[in-house]
């Protein structure tokens, strides 16, 4: 069992990554949620059947977690600017992975200013889910998620261009 | 703007944290959760294990004391049996509840977390004036009332009643205040998702 929670872990700790990231942009939070998507995946393991895919089965538990995980009060004043504590990818010197680290953390967020269900949303259309895919991790209907889509993609658009920061990086490149 | 492709530049940071939590993932995933559903879930194990052990011991003194034990252990056995329902009504709707689909994952949580106030509200309306009018006929008892003629006397219970059902209101009143402000606030804050998520907004 645990060789099988290893290997699950190893293969898409992405997903955990990225949903706690979005969900608990503090650093100190998102161990906390990404400890507890752990907690809650090691519990469900034994009643894992394969039904669905591995991947699927783990956006769903990542993502119910998220969503009703509860921030710390006196951190959330404070939810937008935890990007710094992030530990970057290990810098090559080259200018344009500097510019490629400081999109992810503007887009990360601009992705935390979006309500959750829309982060839920957005969240799986980056990772390239399909619409048949992110209608069955969140229950709704294929045309639900193609018009929510299009709305929410367009609403983080405008918060990227929004941002001074982003438009700098982007001009920069 | 091609926000895919930037997105996937974040491959490289989520292996870089999880390389940096790799040796201490098995003790992470074994940690105890401190989500409020397995908070409920807790509480109400402890609940029914405590409310076990309260009936096999009436049920023992029942058997030792009383003249007509088989009656009293039947009177036991069904409020075991009602006590239990709602235990394990709760604990089903708990299981998995994380795997499903988002939008009745959401659901679920909503009417656990709202079946456990009701719970909570129900033991404490219902023990506290069991508790309250038991303690203040012991005490009438201790200070030299004839037992049990003083179960019938109307001037102990017009002192009893309106005291018990006001303490017993505050109480009432307060605990779902309480519940209310920390888990009445996560029920709205899952409703407002689950309704955002299962419409589109105009």
């Amino acid at each position: 069992m645990e060789q099988q929670f290893k290997e699950l872990i190893d293969r898409h700790n992405g997903i955990l990554y990225k949903i706690a990231r979005s969900y608990a942009p503090e650093q100190e939070d998102m161990r906390d949620l990404y400890q507890e998507m752990l907690v809650q995946v090691w519990r469900a393991l034994p009643d894992f059947r394969g039904e669905s895919q591995a991947s699927t089965w783990l956006y769903r538990i990542a993502l119910n977690t998220a969503l009703s995980y509860q921030q710390k009060q006196r951190r959330q004043q404070t939810v937008l600017r935890g990007d710094e504590h992030f530990p970057a990818v290990i810098d090559d010197g080259i200018g344009a992975a500097q510019a490629r680290q400081q999109r992810i953390d503007l887009l990360y967020r601009c992705i935390s200013r979006l309500e959750k269900d829309e982060r839920a949303i957005i969240l799986l259309y980056l990772d390239e889910k399909s619409y048949e895919d992110m209608a069955t991790i969140l229950g709704i209907s294929v045309n639900l998620v193609g018009v929510k889509i299009h709305r929410i993609k367009k609403k983080l658009q405008q918060l990227l261009l929004e941002n001074e920061e982003w438009v700098n990086v982007w001009q920069e490149e | 703007m091609d926000l895919r492709s930037i997105w996937k530049d974040n491959e490289a940071a989520a292996g870089s944290y999880y390389r940096q939590l790799s040796d201490e993932v098995m003790a992470l995933a074994r940690r105890r959760s401190r989500s409020v559903l397995d908070k409920v879930k807790r509480i109400i194990l402890i609940e029914f294990v405590a409310g076990l052990v309260i009936t096999v011991a009436a049920a023992i003194g029942a058997w030792n004391y009383t003249s007509q034990p088989v009656f009293f252990l039947l009177v036991i056995a069904v409020a075991l049996v009602a006590g239990c329902y709602p235990y394990y009504w709760l604990w089903r709707r708990m299981r998995h509840i994380h795997e499903k689909p988002v939008l009745e994952a959401l659901d679920e949580q909503i009417v656990v977390l709202q079946s456990y106030i009701s719970h909570v509200l129900w033991l404490v309306g219902a023990l506290l004036p069991l508790g309250y009018i038991s303690g203040f006929f012991i005490g009438a008892v201790e200070g030299g009332a004839p037992w049990p003629g003083v179960l019938l006397s109307w001037k102990m219970w017009a002192i009893a009643a309106p005291l018990g059902v006001g303490i017993c209101w505050l109480i009432v009143f307060f605990t779902k205040k309480y519940m209310n402000a920390t888990i009445g606030r996560q029920i709205t804050e899952l409703g407002r998702i689950k309704l955002e998520l299962e419409h589109e907004v105009q």
